[in-house]
C-alpha cells in the first residue's frame, strides 16, 4: 500500500494542453475520485499515474519513489478498465491469474490466491467460465479481482460502473467500497458521474479543462462548491447573479439575498443554492430572521415518485426546487409561489 | 415471399448446373487418372498404373518437391513479415501510412504476366538472377498483401485496451504479444499463412519466368509436360494436388470465417 503524490504535472497533446500544473495528494488507503466532464483531463491524469504516458513536466510519486519515467508494467499498479478488457480467449481463472503468471509465481500459490480473490469478489465456482459467458456485473468482478490479486500499490478505476445498468450499479457501489476497505488499497477512480463520486469516495477532486478546480470530501464539495461549474456539475444548483449592495446580493428583480459568505463589496457576484434547500412556503408562514425569501412563477411540476421537482422562473432566472412527496401542496402552474431558504445555504461561487 | 414450386425447381436446376460447371471437369480428370485407357475410353477400367508411373517420374516429383519448398519458404517469410506489418499498421500512426495501405492493393490487381515480366527484368538487372531463390522472392512479394489484408482484418476487431490491461498487470512487451495479441491474432495468422501457401503453390506465370532449365515448379512442369503430349500421369498428379488443396481449404474455413469476429 502506498500514497500517491502528483506534483506540478503538465501534459499536452500537440498544442492541446490536457493538464496544466496539477498537484494532488492521494492518501494511503483512501478512495479518491477524479470527477469531471469529458475533456477535463481526468482520464489523462489516470493514464499518467498508471504509466501509459509520461508527463511533460512535474513529478509522480508512488509510495515515496519517483515513477514518472517508469513504464506501466514496472509500476505495480492495478487497473480496471471501463469496458473491463477481460482477455476473451482465457477463462476467468486465467484472467485473474494473469498478473501472478507474468510475475513467475508458482502454481500452488497462484491457485490459492485466485481462490481467495474470487471469494472476495463473490465469484467462487466461476473459474472455468469464459468472459462471454458472464453477466456485466460478473465481468466487472473478474476485472476487479484481476486488478487486485497481485497486491498492487495503487488501484486505478476508469469509469468503473458506467457500463452497468442502474439497478446493478447501486449494488456494485456498495461492493466496490466493501472490497476497497477490506484490502485497504489506495484507490483512484475516474468518473463523470457525480453520484458515483459522491457515494464511493473519501475525497473528490473536480477537474475542468485540465485544471483541478476544487478538492475535498464529498460533503464539502457538495455543500460548499467553489465555482458555479462545480455547483451545477455536482448535483443541481440554482445560480443567482447580481450586484453586491451592503453585504447582500441584489438581483435584477429586486430581491436581496443574504449569505454567510463575505460578498465582494461593490462588485458583481454569483451565488448557488441547492434545489432541496429551498422550500415553498405559505404566505403566512413564520420564517427565520435570516431567511432569504423570493416570489417566483411556477412553470411546471415534475412528478418523480418519491419527490416532486418544481420548475420555476424568477425574472429570467430558471429555478428548481425539490420537495419530498409528503408535503406536496396544491399548486398550479402559472401561479406565483413564495420561496424561502436559509442564508447559510446561499453559497458564494466563482462564476 | 414464399417460393413457388416452379421457382424451387428452377432454382435447384440452376444450382446443379453451377456445381456441374465447376466440378465436372475436375471429376472427369480425377476419374481418368484411374482409367487404364490413355484416350479416355469408356467404360472405365480401374487401375493405379498412372500413379505407379508417376512415382518414378523424377521430373514431376522434383518439381513437386520444389513447389513445396518454395511455398513453405514463401509462407514462412510472408507470414512473419505480414503479421509484423499488420501489427505496426494497427498500433502506430506514421507518415504515409494511408499511402502504404493503399499501395498494398495494386499488386493483387496487376496481371501476373506484367508483374512477372517486371520481376524477370529487375532480377536480371540487379543480379539476383533466376532460380528457386528468385521464385521465393517473387512469391513473397505476391503473397505479402494477402497476408497483411487477412491478418489486418482480424486485428481490426482487437480491443487495444487488452494490451493496456496486460501491461498494467505487469506483462513485459513480449509477454503482451505472446499471451494477448498473438492468441487473438492466431486464426488470422493461420488463414494468412494458408493464403500465402496457396498463392505460391498455384503460381504459374512468375514461376515460369523465373525458372531455369531443369529446376522448375509443379505448375511449370505440368505446363511443359502438356505441351509435349498429354499423359494420364498429369491427371494423377493434378488429382493429388486437388485433394491437397481441398484439405487446405477445409483447414482455412475451420480457422477463418470471413467477417466473423469470434
Amino acid at each position: 500500500m502506498a500514497s500517491v503524490t502528483v506534483s506540478h504535472v503538465t501534459k499536452s497533446f500537440g498544442n492541446f494542453p490536457a493538464l496544466s500544473d496539477i498537484s494532488i495528494d492521494f492518501s494511503d488507503g483512501g478512495l479518491y475520485s477524479l470527477l469531471g466532464p469529458s475533456g477535463s483531463g481526468k482520464t489523462t491524469l489516470l493514464r499518467l499515474i498508471a504509466g501509459f504516458s509520461f508527463p511533460n513536466t512535474g513529478e509522480i510519486h508512488i509510495g515515496g519513489s519517483a515513477v514518472e519515467r517508469l513504464p506501466v508494467e514496472k509500476r505495480n499498479i492495478g487497473m480496471m478498465f471501463q469496458n473491463y478488457a477481460l482477455f476473451p480467449n482465457m477463462s476467468v481463472y486465467d484472467n485473474v491469474a494473469f498478473g501472478l503468471m507474468v510475475r513467475d509465481t508458482n502454481k500452488e500459490e497462484i491457485s490459492k490466491r485466485v481462490g481467495d480473490v474470487l471469494e472476495l469478489v463473490r465469484l467462487t465456482g466461476y473459474d472455468r467460465r469464459k468472459p462471454h459467458e458472464l453477466s456485466g456485473g460478473q465481468r466487472q468482478r473478474v476485472a476487479l479481482a484481476r486488478a487486485i490479486i497481485f497486491r498492487p500499490k495503487v488501484l486505478l478505476l476508469d469509469e468503473p460502473l458506467s457500463a452497468l445498468d442502474k439497478a446493478l450499479r447501486l449494488g456494485m457501489q456498495v461492493e466496490l467500497k466493501r472490497i476497497q476497505r477490506e484490502i485497504g488499497v489506495t484507490t483512484i477512480l475516474v468518473t463523470h458521474d457525480q453520484e458515483e463520486a459522491l457515494t464511493l469516495s473519501d475525497k473528490v477532486g473536480v477537474l475542468k479543462d485540465g485544471k483541478l478546480l476544487q478538492e475535498g470530501t464529498p460533503r464539502e464539495i457538495y455543500e460548499r462548491p467553489a465555482t458555479a461549474f462545480a455547483a451545477s456539475f455536482l448535483g443541481d444548483a440554482n445560480l443567482f447573479k447580481g450586484r453586491v449592495v451592503s453585504g447582500a446580493l441584489e438581483l435584477d428583480g429586486g430581491s436581496c439575498l443574504r449569505s454567510l459568505d463575505v460578498l465582494p463589496e461593490g462588485g458583481t457576484a454569483t451565488c448557488a443554492v441547492r434545489p432541496e434547500k429551498i422550500s415553498i412556503v405559505a404566505d403566512d408562514e413564520v420564517l427565520a430572521s435570516d431567511a432569504n425569501v423570493m416570489e417566483a412563477r411556477l412553470d411546471d411540476i415534475v412528478f418523480a415518485g418519491n419527490s416532486l421537482n418544481y420548475l420555476l422562473h424568477y425574472g429570467d432566472i430558471p429555478l428548481q426546487v425539490f420537495a419530498q412527496n409528503h408535503e406536496a401542496a396544491e399548486l398550479v402552474p402559472g401561479q406565483l409561489v413564495k420561496l424561502a431558504w436559509y442564508a447559510r445555504d446561499t453559497i458564494l461561487v466563482e462564476a | 415471399m414464399k417460393a413457388t414450386p416452379t421457382l424451387l425447381v428452377v432454382g435447384r436446376l440452376y444450382l446443379a448446373l453451377v456445381l456441374a460447371f465447376l466440378y465436372l471437369p475436375i471429376v472427369v480428370m480425377a476419374t481418368m487418372s484411374f482409367n487404364t485407357s490413355q484416350f479416355y475410353q469408356l467404360p472405365i477400367d480401374w487401375t493405379f498404373d498412372w500413379y505407379v508411373q508417376l512415382s518414378s517420374n523424377q521430373r514431376l516429383l522434383a518439381a513437386t518437391r520444389n513447389s513445396i519448398l518454395v511455398a513453405m519458404a514463401t509462407t514462412l517469410i510472408a507470414t512473419v513479415l505480414g503479421t509484423a506489418a499488420s501489427i505496426a499498421l494497427f498500433r502506430y500512426e506514421f507518415r504515409f501510412k494511408k499511402l502504404f495501405q493503399a499501395a498494398l492493393f495494386p499488386p493483387i490487381a496487376i496481371p501476373w504476366l506484367i508483374t512477372g515480366t517486371a520481376m524477370l527484368l529487375f532480377f536480371f538487372w540487379s543480379g539476383i538472377g533466376r532460380g528457386l531463390h528468385a521464385m521465393v522472392l517473387g512469391h513473397v512479394a505476391l503473397a505479402l498483401p494477402y497476408v497483411i489484408i487477412v491478418v489486418s482484418a482480424r486485428l481490426r476487431g482487437f480491443d487495444a485496451d487488452l494490451e493496456a490491461a496486460a501491461r498494467s498487470l505487469g506483462a513485459t512487451p513480449w509477454q503482451v504479444v505472446r499471451y494477448v495479441t498473438l492468441p487473438y491474432m492466431a486464426p488470422g495468422i493461420i488463414a494468412g499463412a494458408l493464403f500465402a501457401f496457396a498463392v505460391s503453390f498455384d503460381q504459374f506465370v512468375i514461376s515460369y519466368f523465373l525458372s531455369v532449365p531443369g529446376i522448375s515448379t509443379l505448375p511449370v512442369e505440368i505446363y511443359s509436360a502438356i505441351r509435349q503430349g498429354f499423359t494420364p500421369e498429369i491427371n494423377a498428379i493434378s488429382t493429388l494436388v486437388i485433394a491437397f488443396s481441398i484439405t487446405l481449404l477445409v483447414i482455412v474455413s475451420r480457422f477463418y470465417r470471413f467477417g466473423d469476429s469470434r
